[in-house]
């Protein structure tokens, strides 16, 4: 009895081994049909001084993805050696920025987020891209602000969605949903497409401007559409947070590969609810 | 009678919900984070093959014809120069233009720094269906010399780069599979 008993077990052991091994789904790496993976791998010997190894650090530290800047504010970056949370966050400020934000507040606003145990979440509402394009309108180059919103549906699936257009020449923005889908992965490709799908809206007869809400973004549409308002470039793109009461902070991307860069704060103001309003 | 009604109502929900809800769990997608990675470190490997001028021309065809096969049809890579110069080119162009620039040198050495990969995120289609996008990013280190007895680079440049991948059903011989690709490749920034 107890030989049967062992003998289960170890059939149900094997069977666990091979359902680990299999995987659930097929990966289709044609690609590597014929070849020798080992013939890939670069030879040994090409190993120059292209291999700075400060470059790699400091390429590794480097916050690349917006992603990695919400899991350092929130102390669960695996590419920092420091776990302290303190450090982390004041790693995040950008030094180029030094003489625009005080270090005292600086020091209060770490100090409140780590008291307050504050964190920072995609589906956050308190939170906006701004991007700042150049456009030509009525035949004048000039700049307008996109401001877009990260957006999770009921359903669990995710979008920017275009919340205003900041402009002189446009009415102000209200605060109403409008819904323009710009994919969830934009913010790691510089809002690439935006420009794109937004002059191609005068070829799109589904989108008018009573697709849009609010009268900010139905006069945009229109311009768009009578090809007077025509994007050109993003010149700027910006983070701008509010989750954290009694603070607003922005964060940019630095490009230069140094001992800190990519997306870090670079504004930092004390505000109230009236200046998150105005916003 | 009333837990009939309730029954089909609650019958209607759920399959709503399980119809609406994205199909794959966190597991699934972190397995498939890591073949997005495996594909992204071969097209580095492709890549680095063409500066390097590895191969015979029968072996750099198969590079090449691999490396496309892991991209979405309609993807283009972007490139650069330090003028700050942009332009875009289809896989298989991209390949031929990498292929001359490396030949313009006597030696070119390519090397990539810190790739980094995010999490998939759904999407939703116009037919209600769900598919996952994520994102990658990588800086590029070009390094060529015009002699390869020349002990210093004659020409150096780093290129930030980043690029979409998708996650979607695709048809295949063995039916309906999840399938990662490569998308568009675009350039944030070229410096010394």
């Amino acid at each position: 009895m107890k030989g049967i008993f062992i003998t289960i077990i170890h059939v149900f052991l094997l069977m666990l081994y091979f359902i680990s091994c299999d995987k659930p789904f097929a990966k289709t790496d044609k690609n590597t049909e014929g070849v020798s993976q080992d013939s890939l791998i670069e030879n040994p010997s090409d190993n120059t001084d292209i291999h700075n190894w400060n470059l790699q650090l400091m390429a590794q530290r480097r916050i690349s993805l917006l992603e990695e800047f919400f899991d350092r504010f929130n102390g669960v970056d695996t590419n920092i050696i420091s776990t302290n949370r303190q450090s982390a966050l004041a790693s995040l400020f950008d030094k180029d920025y030094k003489n625009n934000i005080q270090l005292d507040s600086i020091k209060k606003f770490i100090q409140e987020v780590i008291e307050n145990k504050s964190f920072l979440d995609f589906n956050d509402k308190d939170w906006f891209a701004v991007l700042t394009t150049k456009v030509n309108y009525r035949q004048m180059d000039t700049l307008l602000d996109l401001i877009l919103k990260f957006q999770t549906n009921q359903d669990s699936t995710q979008k920017w969605v275009l919340v205003g257009a900041k402009s002189s020449f446009l009415p102000a923005i209200t605060p109403k949903n409008n819904d323009f889908l710009i994919k969830p992965n934009a913010h790691n490709l510089d809002f690439y497409k935006v420009v794109e799908s937004l002059n191609e809206l005068k070829n799109q007869k589904k989108i008018n401007s009573n697709y849009f809400k609010s009268e900010n973004l139905k006069a945009f549409c229109q311009l768009l559409k009578k090809e007077e308002l025509i994007l050109l470039d993003i010149e700027n793109i910006e983070f701008h947070f509010f989750q954290i009461p009694h603070w607003h902070f922005a964060v940019k991307q630095n490009n230069n590969l140094k001992q800190q860069s990519g997306w870090l704060i670079f504004k930092l103001n004390a505000i109230n609810t009236a200046d998150k309003l105005h916003f | 009678m009333r837990i009939k009604i309730s029954a089909a109502i609650f019958f209607l929900l759920s399959s709503f919900l399980l119809k609406a809800q994205p199909k794959l769990s966190a597991s699934d997608l972190a397995e498939f984070k890591g073949s997005a990675e495996e594909r992204i470190e071969l097209f580095q490997d492709y890549v680095k093959n063409f500066f390097s001028k590895k191969g015979d021309n029968q072996q750099r065809s198969i590079w090449r014809k691999q490396a496309i096969n892991l991209f979405d049809l309609d993807a283009k890579i972007e490139v650069s120069n330090k003028n700050g110069k942009k332009k875009k080119y289809t896989i298989p162009q991209y390949f031929d233009v990498i292929s001359t620039r490396s030949s313009r040198y006597d030696f070119t050495v390519v090397h990539f720094l810190s790739t980094k990969v995010s999490n998939f995120r759904p999407v939703k289609k116009g037919n209600g269906e769900i598919y996952y996008v994520g994102s990658y990013t990588f800086i590029q280190r070009f390094c060529a010399k015009k002699s390869s007895e020349n002990e210093k680079w004659d020409y150096c440049d780093h290129t930030e780069k980043k690029g979409e991948i998708t996650l979607d059903k695709e048809e295949l011989s063995t039916g309906k599979q999840w399938v990662v690709k490569l998308g568009d490749i675009v350039v944030t920034d070229t410096y010394d």
